[in-house]
């Protein structure tokens, strides 16, 4: 039932093959391992007769019916460390260390034969980049905290949810639909779980029956998955291969927290997009005004052909680019009405309001990144950084009747950005009309802040007041990182 | 409803001060003639894209 497998090298991942059998797919599975693992992993615990729930619902719905046999249960693949050993008599985990620290995560084999990578979530830091591309800190990935249930032991591992398509009964575009949604149920209470089965129906009207998903899925049937998961999914598409503000919004959403369902119409390939990389520098100082997207060296996804956190590059071609990326469904919450296309136009506009805040750096010398959360979570990393601000600007955004969600615009010279820290920062209004020609809550910087009454419409300039701040000349005004994890290599 | 509810948020912070509508024109003529504008058309431009790229096929 468990089997231990010590790796001096992944040249002993080739073992696998003597314990996992034919119908798992071990070949494939051995190649994809050997490639895409750190060395940091030096021990693999096999867990056999594991009833995945995600499986089961395709083999009660599927499998079952056919005339070939295929097994119920899958085999399940942990991921230790070198400090940790197991005794196969006691059926005990030993490490000097917190287990849960030393455990990088699980790997779900199916016994379909083709395509049996199943339920996965792995944690980034064991990652192993492939096309020369290297893991780096700078990498950035949306995670969330799985608990995993084994030999008595209640283990987390932080990360994205991953897995094959099935060929037969699912395709790309279901796979990724799938690893939004499980991402969704794990950090998010308002989600419900959505098993592989449940993502095929989600995507018709009725039941197609039959092998018809592998026919594959149309952008408006992944858009209908995110509906009927109870998301309000927006869509956007690239109006020509020069639009910017396409890929400068693809980074907003990612930079909020959102993992996207991304399309490469020109192959019908559909991924996930997880996470991005920075730039390791900044033009400094800055000839142009730039935007968060252009400090970005590439975009991290998750694609059913690969392990998770597979690196592509801005313009590369292996195994393609982000420059081939034509389209995405952003899941929303409800209550997002002002777009990023909106803000994108909007915040080079900020320098106009330079002489009510007492100055701004030129435009041309600044970088802009902007992004969604929410009022609460403003608040919350104000009060974690009390020392960086005025006392009444701290109690101005306490104050402040923010709607739930808001966009926040920093501006940071290249200096600033070299050392993590913004010059000005701008809070918006997620709610704002399209025509709303004010649609701010707050916008200060290290001298002035000005606040806007949005309690009543058309309030126009009597609803603008200015605050002036003291003790911010020289604070570390912190560039605001919070929705993704960075990536630490082991 | 109590005295604090009662007032209107620019009440409940001391040390503000009104601004001068003057420094607001530029910014306001800039969002109304050509922001806003802009904001409008690619909003429709991607709502006209986004229709067209329904019908993609997904399953590579």
């Amino acid at each position: 039932m468990y089997k231990w497998l010590q790796l001096k090298s992944s040249a002993d991942l080739d073992s696998l093959a003597a314990e996992v059998s034919v119908e798992y797919g071990p070949t494939r599975v051995i190649e994809k391992l050997k490639n895409g693992l750190s060395d940091a992993v030096k021990a693999i615990l096999i867990e056999k007769n594991y009833i995945d729930k995600d499986y089961r619902s395709t083999y009660y719905n599927y499998y079952a019916k056919k005339g070939q046999a295929y097994r119920p249960d899958c085999i399940r693949l942990h991921f230790f460390d070198e400090s940790v050993t197991f005794d196969p008599q006691a059926l005990k985990l030993y490490s000097k260390h917190e287990l849960e620290e030393r455990y990088f995560g699980y790997m779900v084999l199916r016994p379909t034969g083709i395509g049996t990578i199943g339920r996965s979530v792995v944690s980034p830091d064991v990652r192993k980049a492939s096309g020369g591309a290297i893991i780096t800190a700078n990498q950035r990935i949306i995670t969330a905290k799985h608990k995993v249930h084994l030999l008595g032991y209640k283990l987390t591992v932080e990360g994205f949810p991953s897995m094959d398509q099935h060929i037969d009964i699912s395709v790309c575009a279901h796979a990724a639909c799938w690893s939004i949604l499980r991402h969704y149920s794990e950090r998010y209470t308002l989600y419900p779980e959505f098993l592989t089965h449940d993502i095929t129906l989600m995507t018709q009207q009725f039941d197609p029956g039959g092998l018809v998903p592998s026919k594959g899925l149309q952008m408006s049937h992944a858009e209908r998955v995110f509906q009927e998961a109870g998301t309000f999914p927006f869509h956007v598409v690239r109006t020509n291969p020069q639009d910017a503000a396409f890929y400068r919004q693809l980074h907003a959403y990612v930079e909020s927290g959102f993992p996207l369902f991304a399309a490469d119409h020109s192959v019908g390939h559909a991924m996930a997009i997880v996470g991005y990389e920075w730039e390791a520098s900044t033009p400094n100082p800055i000839a142009s005004m730039r935007y968060a997207w252009d400090e970005v060296k590439s975009i991290i996804v998750v694609d059913d052909n690969y392990l998770p956190y597979q690196v592509i590059e801005k313009q590369g071609t292996v195994p393609y680019s982000a420059g081939s990326i034509d389209a995405f469904i952003v899941a929303l919450p409800e209550k997002i009405f002002y777009p990023a296309d909106a803000v994108d136009r909007l915040a080079p506009t900020l320098f106009k309001l330079a002489p009510m805040l007492g100055g701004l750096p030129a435009q041309n010398e600044v970088t802009l990144r902007y992004f969604i959360t929410t009022g609460s979570a403003l608040r919350r990393f104000v009060r974690t950084r009390e020392s960086e601000f005025d006392p009444k600007l701290i109690e101005t955004i306490m104050t402040l009747p923010f709607a739930q969600f808001i966009w926040i615009v920093e501006i940071a010279t290249g200096e600033d950005w070299a050392k993590g820290q913004i010059s000005a920062r701008a809070v918006l209004d997620a709610t704002a009309s399209l025509r709303e020609f004010m649609p701010f809550w707050l916008f200060h910087n290290r001298k002035t802040a000005l606040l806007f009454d949005r309690s009543k419409v058309g309030a126009g300039i009597q609803g603008i007041r200015e605050l002036s701040l003291s003790g911010m000349e020289n604070t570390a005004l912190t560039r605001w990182d919070q929705n993704l994890r960075p990536t630490r290599k082991k | 409803m109590d005295e604090k509810e009662a007032k209107g948020v620019f009440e409940l912070i001391d040390g503000l001060k009104p601004v001068d509508p003057q420094k607001l024109k530029d910014f306001e003529k800039t969002m109304t003639e050509e922001v806003i504008p802009e904001i409008v058309d690619i909003i429709e431009e991607r709502k006209l894209k986004a229709a067209e790229s329904r019908n993609w096929q997904l399953k590579v």
